[in-house]
């Protein structure tokens, strides 16, 4: 196997490690995932309670 | 440049069925996402989005037909080296962008209450200058990476269904536009999910039936290795050394592919305005997780099989007509894809490919005409308007901005030249790159960083990443003909640097002027800096 060939050979590695790593920290996270803290929760639904009391204008509040 | 017919054979009544049903899809789609819409949603969708659709829309945008058609095709000439760019894809376009930066860029933009890429530097930084110029350049240089998706989208509606150029180009215009005019950022990211999943099926089914055509994949690759002898003697003196192994470290292709293709496009895309912002658009930080998933999996299947299809279309020509892929398509790398599918695929699979391809200029071009609509809207007049323009009336701005968007897009497209595809690309990508990645990246980590170091960094960033366009890059320089004037020659410089991308030495230069000029100076808003970072503490575990 020649350096070039070995390159390509890395580069296939790197794009199913990466693919790998996307999956795997996404998975993980999604069933680890912790309830909000009361500081994150409040920021949030403070946030959403604003955005809901906007009127719609586009659509008259549907 | 021989001419090459790759018009499909198809029934004109099920292909117009077939694009009738899917335009009935997208505008129930677009409508979905005006009804579920309010005011700030058209400029980032409502902060409500599904990590799902968040991230099929995310990879729908970032890849169009050039990276199918064009890259796939570059991948028929210069091989299997490109997988490098793949990885880069998923690696700093799905996961340093979701897991590591998304979340601080969601945590910053919900903070400071941003919308869009101008807005959220403009706030971090208090300052209304980086606003009107962020959104300046993405209104000037944005148009020109439009018309590049919206000329390829053009071009393979006309090759294969030999419908004339200028009706192609109108039809594709028209439908975009329609449907960011009535969805905002809501229905393109809805709609943008429909068309990431069939670019999904696409591709897979590409890659499948190819590998079966070639006898199975250990078959297809020993085939390709084989061929190392067949490289063109001018390839073999660029650099080039098979479609199995890498271009020789620092040839011209060497260069053209490392820092053009897999740094300019594989990191460049993280200081992408148009993708960046769909950060803010998730419920969580914990939304972004699952994107990574999503994402990774769709940039591997879309990204790499177009990759993999192009080098080994080399061995089915070579089998079939004894002929490599580029000679087959008539020189014209563009063409080596569709004349693969129509040669090589089922015909009714080209009623699919049409809508993969439609599909993947829709979602660019859409989520291009939005950020440039935005910009011009919200981060422009309304800004300058300073709080006396109503929301109705922003949102009716945006969209007035969205058509001129589209106009100026369609007469850029008129007026370019061919084989400007790549190069309107990658100008846009290093524009948005050179100048803005080191301040944006840096605003997410660095409390010391400053306004007039943002400011010089992004200045001097684009202002070498320019000069290099213009006299050293020799893809572009040739285009300007400045260098030419100045020296006779189509770069200043006629060594090997006339193949290194300008990112590479602008990205350098602007990361030194932001951390230089910020050591420097003060920061001037201190407090919003603070309460940034502490809900960037808060938000993320």
């Amino acid at each position: 196997m020649t350096g070039g060939e070995f390159s390509v050979l890395l580069g296939v590695i790197f794009l199913f490690a990466s693919a790998f790593l996307c999956i795997v920290y996404g998975i993980l996270n999604s069933i680890r995932r912790r309830p909000l803290s009361e500081k994150e929760r409040t920021e949030e639904e403070k946030w959403l309670d604003e955005e809901e009391k906007i009127d719609d204008e586009w659509t008259g509040g549907v | 440049m021989d001419s090459v017919n790759v018009t499909l054979d198809v029934n004109l009544f099920v292909m117009v069925a077939v694009i009738i049903v899917y335009l009935g899809a997208v505008a129930f789609l677009s409508w979905l996402g005006r009804i579920k819409s309010r005011g700030d949603d058209f400029a980032s969708g409502g902060r409500n989005i599904p990590s799902a659709v968040m991230a099929l829309s995310y990879g729908a945008a970032f890849i169009s037909t050039s990276a199918i058609v064009g890259f796939g095709g570059m991948a028929a000439e210069i091989g299997m080296s490109l997988i490098w760019l793949a990885g880069a894809n998923i690696f700093f376009g799905i996961f340093l962008a979701f897991a590591v930066f998304g979340k601080r860029t969601r945590a910053v933009g919900l903070t400071l209450d941003a919308h869009t890429f101008p807005e959220f530097l403009s706030k971090r930084f208090a300052s209304p200058f980086i606003r009107y110029f962020t959104a300046a350049v993405m209104i000037v240089s944005m148009p020109l990476y439009a018309a590049a998706v919206l000329i390829g989208a053009a071009r393979i509606l006309e090759s294969l269904l030999g419908v004339p150029y200028e009706y192609a180009l109108a039809a594709f215009s028209l439908l975009v536009a329609v449907y960011v005019l009535i969805g905002g950022l809501r229905g393109v990211m809805y709609t943008d999910a429909l068309q990431g999943t069939l670019m999904i099926a696409g591709m897979l089914f590409l890659l499948v039936a190819m590998f079966i055509k070639l006898g199975g994949p250990i078959d297809a690759f020993s085939k390709l290795h084989a061929m190392k002898e067949l490289v063109p003697p001018e390839s073999a003196a660029a650099g080039h050394q098979g479609w199995l192994s890498d271009p020789k470290v620092f040839s011209p292709v060497w260069w053209t592919l490392y820092s053009s293709l897999v740094f300019g496009v594989g990191v460049g895309v993280l200081a992408q305005p148009h993708l960046a912002v769909r950060c803010l658009t998730v419920k969580t930080s914990a939304e972004l997780n699952r994107a990574a998933a999503v994402g990774g999996v769709f940039i591997l299947i879309t990204v790499a099989t177009p990759y993999v299809l192009g080098a080994l279309s080399n061995v089915f020509f070579y089998e079939k007509d004894g002929v490599l892929a580029s000679v087959a398509a008539g020189h014209n790398v563009d063409s080596v894809i569709p004349l693969l599918i129509k040669q090589a695929m089922p015909g009714w699979f080209s009623y699919f490919f049409m809508l993969v391809i439609l599909s993947a200029a829709v979602s660019t071009l859409s989520s291009q005409f939005h950020a440039i609509g935005v910009a011009f809207g919200r981060d422009v007049l309304e800004a300058a308007a300073r709080g006396r323009l109503s929301r109705r009336s922003s949102v009716l701005i945006s969209r007035i901005g969205i058509v001129a968007a589209v106009l100026l897009t369609v007469f850029l497209s008129m007026k370019m030249g061919a084989g400007i595809i790549a190069r309107a690309t990658s100008i846009f990508f290093g524009i948005m790159a050179s100048g803005w990645l080191a301040p944006f990246l840096l605003s997410l980590y660095w409390q010391r960083l400053t306004k007039a170091g943002a400011i010089a960094g992004m200045v001097c960033g684009l202002t070498a990443a320019l000069i290099g366009f213009l006299f050293f890059h020799e893809s572009e320089s040739a285009v300007f003909g400045l260098a030419q004037l100045l020296t006779g020659n189509p770069a200043v410089v006629m060594n090997i640097f006339r193949f290194v991308d300008p990112l590479v030495y602008a990205l350098p230069i602007s990361l030194f002027f932001t951390v230089v000029v910020s050591f420097f100076t003060k920061v001037t808003n201190a407090d919003t800096v603070k309460k940034c970072f502490q809900n960037i503490k808060n938000m993320i575990q």
